[in-house]
């Protein structure tokens, strides 16, 4: 996928830390005004290139362009980038109002107009009328908000944000995601936001850079990501996942077919036409467990059916998961049904027999590692 | 319940032993401000009268008045000068990954261990050889030599103890590293910076040895005492002058103490 007006251009950029390699031949483009996000697991350089698209860190070879101006000359204090701490690094020693003003020291503003800057910044967090108040009188949410008006005031063309919304509990993590999404849409600035939270990552972005060991291995919009994942570790990463080998028996307009241990003759219809998927290749079937359906009997209409028998089931609320054993495999599939549309799913108990089906476009077909 | 109980218990022999220790620290140190108010040029008991006489005499003289004034230069010269090299020594071993960074702070810290007596004679000699004329200004040289450990070790576990994204956040926010000094990382540290500033007045205020070798002509305060105590006469005084020293570094330490709590509660430190 290729951005049309990239805004941020990454070339070629590694940095080592003596032996290890933090961040490993990276290309990425971000387009204007994008919710980009980076996810991976940590450790897996998505921070150190955050820290370098700040100028915290010197890249050790590569070059990032921002509005077509090279950064490597440019000191963190020059950049048109601002940022969020993952601990917010709020000044202790300076009220709510003297750190949202903090930036705009060289500026060089009459008091009135600062004054209305940091009103401005602070209602754009909502948190109105709170510049008086001392820094430590401050929750984890607020503290969140007061680090992002401080950044914002600034007006910088990039926002880069590094897991800023780790520290809060779910609920509030759930409503600032939403007012941050909505933030972002009005103000049309780009945001770079770092997370290891998929759920997060999806809920935000317009595209995510999935990251592991100091590589990209995936740039997609969400849904791309989660329904087509690139490779087995993309799609591992993001959700659950059903794993199978299988060898591809042949190719019929469109369609690929294949022998599986344990699906039996599976045919996939997306992907098929990927160069990998050649007649006798060795490769993985992958099937989302939310694709895969039971009935008590096999449908005469699915063209994917197997026989297998429930080995758990997990109530989840909204949904159940089924774990169905099937002959010829050791670990059992998982199947996740909504209650809502499935309300004869609870008639499915641990040890019956039931049909596992699946449509022929849930079907991913993966390189094998 | 019986744990409590034990603990108890256990508290009464430490408990004396607390009040012993203290009692050994500071007894000696109450004589003096209750034999100043003694009518009587011999430090014993019985006590024979009140007098505030002594203090008077210390107010009329004027050689005893002028090493304090020494004392009191040199005190603040040295607590100015080790604190301001402590900061960039301590900032520049916490924030920067330099080359042989142990063998640097051993070197900075190495002072401490060598006796008074040895650095006093060598840094005689060497000034003599240089042909330096003895005089407040070598005892300050001195003074500073021993005085930058400490400042040292104070402002390490400040500089060490806040976070580093404050800095960067400054420079994020358009500060260059002379303002985000002066805006964040001073006043941040501001609490160690006082605290070391009062620890090295008090090592020089009231340092002996190396001032015995470096002063010239003028005496620094322990080296004044030192030599009027050849005179019983005037050794009431010294007692008088000892007390007044006594009440000022107790209203010292303690306001040290409550700028360090106050730092250490967070709101800390002076805006600037």
């Amino acid at each position: 996928m290729t951005v049309r007006d990239p805004y941020i251009r990454i070339e070629g950029l590694t940095k080592r830390f003596g032996e290890v390699v933090a961040v490993e031949d990276i290309d990425l483009a971000v387009g204007r005004g994008e919710f980009f996000s980076l996810l991976g697991a940590s450790g897996c350089g998505k921070t150190t290139l955050l820290r370098m698209l700040a100028g915290f860190e010197v890249p050790t070879t590569g070059e990032i362009y921002i509005d077509d101006a090279p950064m490597a000359a440019v000191a963190p204090h020059h950049r048109p980038t601002n940022m969020v701490f993952q601990n917010y690094a709020i000044f202790p020693h300076l009220d709510v109002g003297q750190n949202v003003a903090y930036g705009l020291r060289s500026e060089r503003l009459t008091r009135a107009e600062k004054k209305e800057r940091v009103e401005e910044a602070l209602a754009m967090v909502k948190l109105p009328g709170y510049g008086s108040r001392t820094a430590d009188a401050l929750s984890g949410g607020q503290q969140q908000r007061i680090a992002l008006a401080r950044a914002l005031i600034k007006r910088p063309k990039v926002l880069l944000l590094d897991e800023p919304l780790g520290a809060l509990d779910k609920k509030l993590r759930e409503q600032m995601q939403l007012e941050l999404r909505a933030l972002q849409q009005s103000l049309g600035i780009t945001f770079v936001f770092v997370t290891h939270d998929q759920e997060e990552a999806m809920t935000l972005s317009d595209r995510i850079a999935v990251m592991s060991h100091g590589r990209v291995l995936q740039v997609a919009s969400p849904e791309d990501i989660y329904q087509r994942p690139a490779s087995i570790e993309v799609a591992d990463f993001l959700g659950q996942m059903n794993f199978v080998a299988a060898s591809v028996k042949g190719l019929e307009n469109g369609h690929a077919v294949l022998d599986t241990a344990g699906l039996g003759r599976v045919r996939a219809s997306a992907s098929a036409g990927q160069p990998f998927v050649r007649e006798g290749a060795e490769l993985v079937v992958a099937i989302r467990p939310e694709r895969m359906s039971l009935s008590p009997e096999r449908r005469g209409d699915a063209p994917n059916a197997v026989e297998g028998v429930i080995r758990n089931v997990a109530y989840l609320g909204d949904r159940r998961h089924f774990y169905v054993a099937v002959e010829g495999r050791e670990e059992p599939f998982a199947v996740a049904a909504q209650e809502a549309q499935a309300p004869g799913a609870t008639a499915f108990r641990e040890s019956s027999t039931v049909w596992l089906s699946w449509p022929d476009e849930a079907v991913v077909l993966l390189k094998s590692d | 319940m019986s744990d409590k109980a034990g603990a108890q218990r256990g508290n009464r022999p430490l408990l004396f032993y607390a009040i012993g220790y203290l009692a050994f620290l500071y007894i000696p140190v109450l004589f003096l401000p209750l034999f100043s108010f003694n009518d009587s040029i011999y430090v014993a008991f019985p006590l024979s009268g009140f007098t505030t006489e002594w203090y008077s005499v210390v107010l009329a003289d004027e050689p005893m008045q002028a090493a304090l004034v020494n004392s009191l230069k040199v005190g603040a010269a040295v607590a100015t000068i080790a604190t301001v090299l402590g900061i960039f020594g301590a900032k520049a071993v916490t924030r920067y990954r330099i080359r042989g960074q142990r063998p640097v702070i051993g070197a900075i810290m190495l002072p401490l261990v060598i006796p008074g007596i040895i650095l006093g004679v060598a840094l005689l000699i060497l000034l003599s050889r240089v042909g330096v004329q003895l005089s407040l200004v070598t005892v300050a040289i001195g003074h500073t030599l021993i005085c930058v450990p400490f400042a040292m070790a104070t402002l390490m576990a400040r500089f060490e103890g806040f976070d580093r994204s404050m800095e960067e956040a400054a420079a994020d926010l358009g500060d260059n590293a002379w303002w985000t000094f002066w805006r964040v990382t001073l006043p941040l540290v501001f609490p160690g910076v006082v605290a070391s500033f009062l620890l090295c007045f008090t090592i020089s205020f009231d340092e002996f040895i190396i001032a015995f070798f470096l002063a010239g002509t003028e005496p620094t305060l322990p080296i004044f005492i030192y030599g009027q105590l050849r005179f019983p006469q005037t050794l009431p005084g010294v007692l008088a002058l000892g007390s007044l020293i006594l009440v000022v570094s107790f209203v010292v330490v303690f306001f040290s103490q409550w700028l360090q709590r106050k730092g250490a509660a967070g709101s800390a430190g002076p805006g600037i």
